[in-house]
């Protein structure tokens, strides 16, 4: 109570002084984190911290969170996610036919898609702007995302190319010839020395459902100078057959297929805008305000670098005139208190899809109503270096990971309200997963149980026991008698740094372990991390598409992302029968099983599963939390009469989204 | 006078060629590379990343395209970071607001340091002397980033005055400005205090005294002359210190400046970028250096301008 | 004769200094806090690194006088084991900053001419480095428990512990890393000052006089022209304390300084900086140790100048 007076008595001072030296918000209540006042902006136009600066507008180049919020807005893939769902629906693309086999897909575009500039949205488009990002001279990060299509991968990597004329294939390199060969034909780069290319003959083009080719029962396979041979893109899966239609060719059953043209990597990008500042040699130039051109609804109306860019609506999208946000502002803020001041004093509407809330905030901002959180599709985990001592040893690996209380960690660290993991594929994955997972365990199936993988202290000790050190009492505390050095490395951050001391102590206390810690900014610790210079290491992973694939083929023994060194022939094999399987049930049975020999082998200690917590004024509306973190400004709009409204309702998306039709099958 | 100046001038050619050269073996010395990122890139992808920045060629070959484009065309390259920005149109947009951002504090600091650092020496060792050091102690030993958050809670979160970040109106620049300034403001206080106690004991000033002369009319004509030279020393390094490393105020004011990049560049590995952020600031240096000098000679005229 | 001189010279200033009221006080204080820093975490209930996540944050309470930090690790002792740290810091880069910087100024302004140009200059570019740089460089080349300097630091610190090896010690092996990066930055401002003072003095008659009588150069420069310099000398590195253990925390801000579990007074601050309206007692803490040593350091600089100044002998005050 006096409290109260005394607020007012303030704040009847701080109305007298704002008249003044200032504008002070007239609109504040405990019930919202800061001013609910727009300071008089209007109501088609948003404000939103973006973080940072964008690395790219180019789609086809893009790889980083904050470039693709933007690019999201500003192209438009074949479909959209639906803002509630996250399933798609239509975009450029009206309706689809597919093949049984999830490998062939036709697509049918919209007559009215059009270019800001008023150009028509063409097949062709896609067709440039996937073969831009298989390219390996463009140096698309993302490309490994299209690594699906038909022979993507090979010419990702430079190695499927045609003979650029008439010429022999030798039985060594300048030894004696074997072949003659046709001009055109393709093949497949096994090795390069010198001049000369070892080759094996590939004829396993796309198709797009005519019968195929019948498999040669021996390949020819040899030797042929480099020089003839050259790269050209049409072996890669993909095809525009008329203006408005585009075929798809995949290398493998790929369930999460349409999902991915939603994504960032397969936005259309124009060849002749991009060719005309290739030919001054400023090709990166294209995406510049002065000089994009967009398919999506807005377009880049100001920007100024390294502190704030402006959208206006594009023109010519067929949406144009539903659009309820004419003018998005993104700031770019990357300090988290100033981004909290600026949405308290009511100068940001939305704290940004980008901008994660600090633990420490956590606590308090969750009391307000404007607070808002959802599951996120990413696991926290410390990855072993199998081949150092003494994490080489997996009874060490298995005991260090039975000593963490996740529980504790997420509850008194991360305070974020996230999910201990026990695994490492989020239980809220999509493509049938989480059903399956909230199955095994109604049944009591559920390989993952806590009972055999949760925190368990006296069988760690056990464990490492039976690997050599005995846990014994020393002092106040516990020694594990003659346990090498064991290096903790995280990458330079506050949230890490208190993780990895949380973690320390947590060895220190149940095994007897001292663990140093060491910090390294984020570059160093990468090339630490590839170079194998590490024994425990914290990373995460971050899913790419809404499938538990995303999450285990970062554990295959070949991927490049596996810095662990972990390799187990078993696992590799059930995840090549995994991704040939066809249907959901049955494929994803087969990564359940592939995520058990993965958790065996305990290369990575798992954590937890993200959330993302953020802040929105009650005012934005079509705003839905969703697994994916994607916001996208088409959907949302200002509602003037909110604090008439009981909170969340009348929340709907400012356009209806358009279902996709049930797919035809496809037919060559 | 005017040969000393020139002199000055075609020595810096020199000085900045050596700095250029550290710099360009030393960032590429440091582990990492600019393209090493989250997801892992393929082999080749990254030999075209490099193929395209010519990262790819013997070093020596890119050294001497990096100094034939500085020297014949004032170009320093595209930025890795950002692409479609060269170098040189990042510190056109960034170093104006970090100078306009360092002048003002410059002012600042000025108008309260050397008040404060002259009470301090004028009432030696009396409240005065001890009230202003104290303050001046306050502004060296609360750090940046405790004093800004707390300037912001006071004057934005709680009186409603300024607001609380980014770089639009006059108003936006106080709190940035204040926060920049203050520290800055302690040392000169302190350098002019000291310097102004080395002064008030000369024999000119005894004289002056002697006879009759006020004494604020001497401390004004005849000691600040003097008192003040310690704080012409500091200002070369002072006023550049300030200009790039206001990094903490930028970073909590969200200021498009580029105090930023020097922390930032490095880490990302922006060759180009580190280069240039290094060049800006050192030509800045010498050139204030030798405007120092110059006024070291206009208030000392003992010093012989040698050379 | 000179020896004489200096003799009594350096009882005088110590008298004058002991009249100093403030800057015995802060002596004092200095000397109370260095204690503190010494013998508060050996005596303590808590270690420095010792978490109760169960605990969390809590405010001063009888238990734990300081409270508790982010991870419920006791906040005194941490204070006090930071403070080990950041005085370290301080002092020793502080020193390294005042010997080269005297010895380089020194003869630079004497000489003049073309010697203290090319010496100038060379200042100069060492300025522009940019030091972020340096510093990353050597915490990366040379930090590491591969390189050379920690093959050197584990058989000096097996003279003093029985097992040098034990990786707690590797974060103090990289603080020792830290003093020599802000050694090499921060005696460049001092030799300036240095070289400005010499630049104003030798001109000056006794300079002139004792060139004449033959006094070797070596005689003239740290005879002579540094005991009259010494004022903005003292002045300027009792500033460098703070502007060191201010860098300090910088580094430590970027990661690149003072490693957790191990605190210093910066890192603490600059982590309590972060949640100060939550937590305040996590700033107010470190930030008041922090801002107390250097106006103590500050005052007991101040005395040493009074008492030290040549020009004030005689006491015609």
């Amino acid at each position: 109570m006096c409290w109260v007076m005394a607020r007012q008595r303030i704040a009847c001072g701080m109305v007298l002084l704002s008249a003044i030296v200032g504008c002070r918000p007239e609109a504040t209540s405990d019930r919202h984190y800061g001013t609910v006042s727009r300071h008089g902006r209007p109501l088609t136009t948003i404000v939103v911290n973006n973080f940072d600066e964008p690395e790219y507008l180019d789609s086809t180049l893009a790889s980083d969170q904050v470039s693709s919020i933007l690019i999201s807005d500003l192209f438009e893939g074949l479909v959209v996610k639906h803002p509630r769902t996250l399933e798609p629906v239509q975009g450029v693309a009206e309706r689809y036919d597919k093949s049984e086999d999830d490998r062939l897909f036709r697509f049918f575009l919209r007559k009215e898609a059009r270019w800001s500039d008023g150009r028509a949205v063409v097949a062709s488009d896609f067709v440039y702007a996937w073969r831009r990002v298989l390219t390996p001279a463009t140096g698309s990060r993302s490309a490994t995302l299209l690594h699906v299509v038909k022979n993507g991968r090979l010419f990702n990597q430079n190695k499927l190319m045609r003979l650029r004329e008439a010429s022999s294939l030798y039985e060594s390199a300048k030894g004696k010839i074997v072949q003659k060969l046709a001009a055109g034909t393709a093949w497949q780069i096994l090795s390069r020395k010198g001049d000369w290319a070892e080759v094996v003959e590939h004829h396993d083009l796309p198709y797009f459902g005519k019968p195929p080719p019948k498999p040669l029962a021996k390949p020819a396979r040899g030797f042929v100078r480099a020089a003839v041979l050259v790269a050209n893109p049409d072996v890669i899966g993909v095809r525009a057959t008329s203006s408005h239609v585009l075929e798809v060719q995949l290398e493998d059953p790929t369930p999460y297929f349409l999902e991915l043209c939603s994504y960032v990597v397969s936005y259309p990008v124009r060849r002749d805008l991009i060719e005309h500042f290739a030919a001054k040699g400023q090709e990166d130039r294209w995406a510049r305000a002065e000089n994009i051109i967009t398919n999506g609804p807005y377009t880049v109306d100001d920007w100024r670098f390294r502190y704030r860019i402006v959208f206006k609506r594009n023109p010519h999208h067929y949406d144009h005139d539903q659009l309820k946000i004419h003018r998005i502002v993104w700031l770019e803020v990357p300090n988290i208190n100033a981004t909290l001041n600026l949405y308290k004093t009511g100068e940001l509407d939305y704290v940004g899809a980008a901008m994660s809330l600090p633990p420490a905030h956590m606590g308090r901002l969750s009391a307000f109503e404007d607070f808002s959180r959802s599951m996120y599709l990413s696991t926290y985990w410390y990855a072993f270096n199998v081949t150092k001592k003494p994490v080489d040893d997996p009874r060490v690996r298995l005991a260090l990971n039975l000593a963490v209380d996740k529980r504790q960690l997420v509850d008194k660290v991360t305070r974020g309200g996230q999910t201990p993991a026990l695994h490492y594929v989020p239980d809220a994955t999509g493509s049938g997963y989480s059903e399956m997972a909230a199955e095994n365990r109604r049944t009591g199936t559920d390989p993952f149980s806590a009972k055999d993988w949760g925190f368990d202290p006296r069988r760690a000790r056990k464990l490492l026991e039976e690997a050599g050190y005995p846990v014994v009492e020393a002092g106040r505390g516990r020694k594990a008698k003659g346990f090498p050095d064991l290096e903790l490395l995280y990458n330079t951050s506050e949230g890490h740094r208190k993780i990895a001391v949380a973690i320390q102590d947590m060895f220190k206390r149940h095994l007897g372990i001292t663990v140093a810690l060491r910090n390294e900014e984020w570059k160093v610790m990468l090339k630490n991390l590839r170079d194998g210079h590490f024994q425990l290491a914290r990373f995460g992973w971050t899913a790419d598409y809404n499938h538990p694939r995303t999450f285990l083929d970062v554990f295959l023994s070949y991927s490049s992302q596996n810095n662990t060194r972990w390799r187990s022939p078993a696992f590799d094999a059930v995840m090549a029968q995994a991704r040939k399987t066809p249907g959901r049930a049955a494929s994803i049975s087969l990564y359940r099983q592939a995520e058990q020999l993965a958790l065996e082998g305990m290369s990575r200690i798992p954590l937890y599963f993200y959330t993302k917590s953020t802040m929105v004024k009650p005012y934005v509306r079509g705003f839905f939390p969703n697994a994916l973190n994607e916001h996208a400004m088409r959907w949302v709009w200002i509602d003037p009469s909110w604090s008439l409204k009981t909170p969340g309702a009348d929340n709907k998306p400012a356009i209806t989204p358009r279902e996709l039709p049930a797919p035809g099958r496809f037919m060559p | 006078m005017s040969r000393f100046v020139l002199r000055r001038v075609l020595g810096l050619v020199p000085t900045l060629w050596l700095v250029v050269t550290l710099v360009f073996f030393l960032v590429r010395l440091a582990p990492g590379g600019p393209f090493d990122a989250e997801r892992a890139v393929p082999p080749e992808v990254m030999a075209a990343l490099e193929a395209k920045y010519n990262l790819d060629a013997p070093l020596l070959v890119q050294y001497r395209d990096f100094l034939a484009d500085l020297v014949f065309r004032a170009d320093l390259g595209p930025c890795f970071k950002y692409p479609g920005r060269s170098v040189r149109e990042i510190i056109a947009l960034s170093l104006p607001v970090s100078m306009q951002l360092g002048c003002l504090a410059m002012v600042l600091a000025l108008l309260v340091g050397v008040p404060l650092g002259v009470v301090g020496a004028v009432r030696h060792n009396r409240a005065a002397d001890t009230i202003a050091m104290s303050v001046a102690m306050v502004g060296i030993s609360v750090p940046r980033f405790v004093l800004a958050p707390i300037l912001i809670l006071v004057f934005s979160l709680t009186l409603y005055w300024f607001p609380v970040a980014l770089w639009e109106s006059p108003r936006h620049m106080v709190l940035p400005v204040i926060c920049a300034g203050l520290p800055t403001a302690a040392y000169i206080a302190r350098l002019t205090r000291g310097g102004m106690l080395e002064v008030i004991r000369a024999d000119f000033i005894r004289t002056a005294r002697a006879k009759g002369l006020s004494e604020w009319r001497i401390i004004w004509r005849h000691a600040l002359r003097g008192g003040l030279l310690p704080v012409v020393s500091f200002l070369g390094p002072g006023f550049s210190g300030l200009l790039v490393g206001s990094l903490v105020v930028e970073t909590i004011f969200n200021i498009p400046g580029m105090g930023r990049y020097f922390v930032e560049a490095a880490l990302n590995r922006d060759y180009g970028l580190v280069m240039g952020v290094t060049l800006v600031y050192g030509s800045l240096l010498m050139v204030l250096n030798t405007a120092v000098d110059l006024a070291y000679a206009w208030l000392d005229p003992r010093v012989k301008l040698d050379g | 004769m000179a020896e004489v001189q200096d003799n009594s010279l350096r009882r005088d200033a110590w008298r004058r200094l002991k009249r100093n009221r403030a800057a015995v006080v802060s002596g004092c204080i200095l000397a109370v806090l260095t204690l503190c820093c010494v013998l508060v975490p050996e005596l303590s209930r808590w270690r420095y690194d010792e978490a109760n996540l169960a605990l969390g944050p809590t405010s001063p309470s009888w238990g734990h006088w300081m409270g508790t930090d982010y991870l419920g690790r006791d906040l005194m002792t941490r204070v006090f084991f930071g403070g080990r740290i950041s005085l370290a810091v301080g002092v020793v880069a502080t020193m390294v900053s005042f010997v080269i910087g005297v010895i380089y100024g020194g003869v630079a302004g004497y000489f003049g001419g073309r010697i203290d140009n090319l010496m100038m200059r060379l200042v100069d570019v060492m300025y522009t480095f940019p030091f972020l740089i340096l510093v990353i460089l050597l915490m990366v080349f040379f930090a590491g428990k591969d390189g050379a300097p920690y093959g050197v630091w584990v058989s000096v610190l097996g003279v003093f512990v029985a097992d040098p090896k034990d990786p707690a010690y590797f974060p103090v092996f990289q603080i020792v890393f830290v003093f020599a990066a802000l050694g090499a930055i921060s005696w460049l401002t001092m030799a300036r000052i240095v070289r400005g003072q010499v630049l104003t003095l030798r001109e000056q008659p006794f300079v002139e006089a004792a060139r004449t009588m033959g006094v070797s150069h070596t005689g003239i420069i740290f005879r002579h022209l540094l005991p009259n310099a010494l004022g903005p000398i003292i002045v300027y590195a009792t500033l460098t304390v703070p502007q060191v253990m201010l860098t300090e925390a910088f580094l430590s801000f970027l990661g690149l300084g003072t490693q957790e579990p191990l605190a210093s007074w910066g890192l603490l601050a600059s982590g309590g900086a972060e949640m100060m309206d939550i937590y305040p007692w996590i700033l107010v803490f470190p930030a008041v140790m922090l801002a107390a040593t250097l106006f103590c350091f500050n005052f007991l600089g101040d005395g040493l100048r009074d008492a030290l100044d040549p020009q004030i002998r005689g006491g015609q005050r």
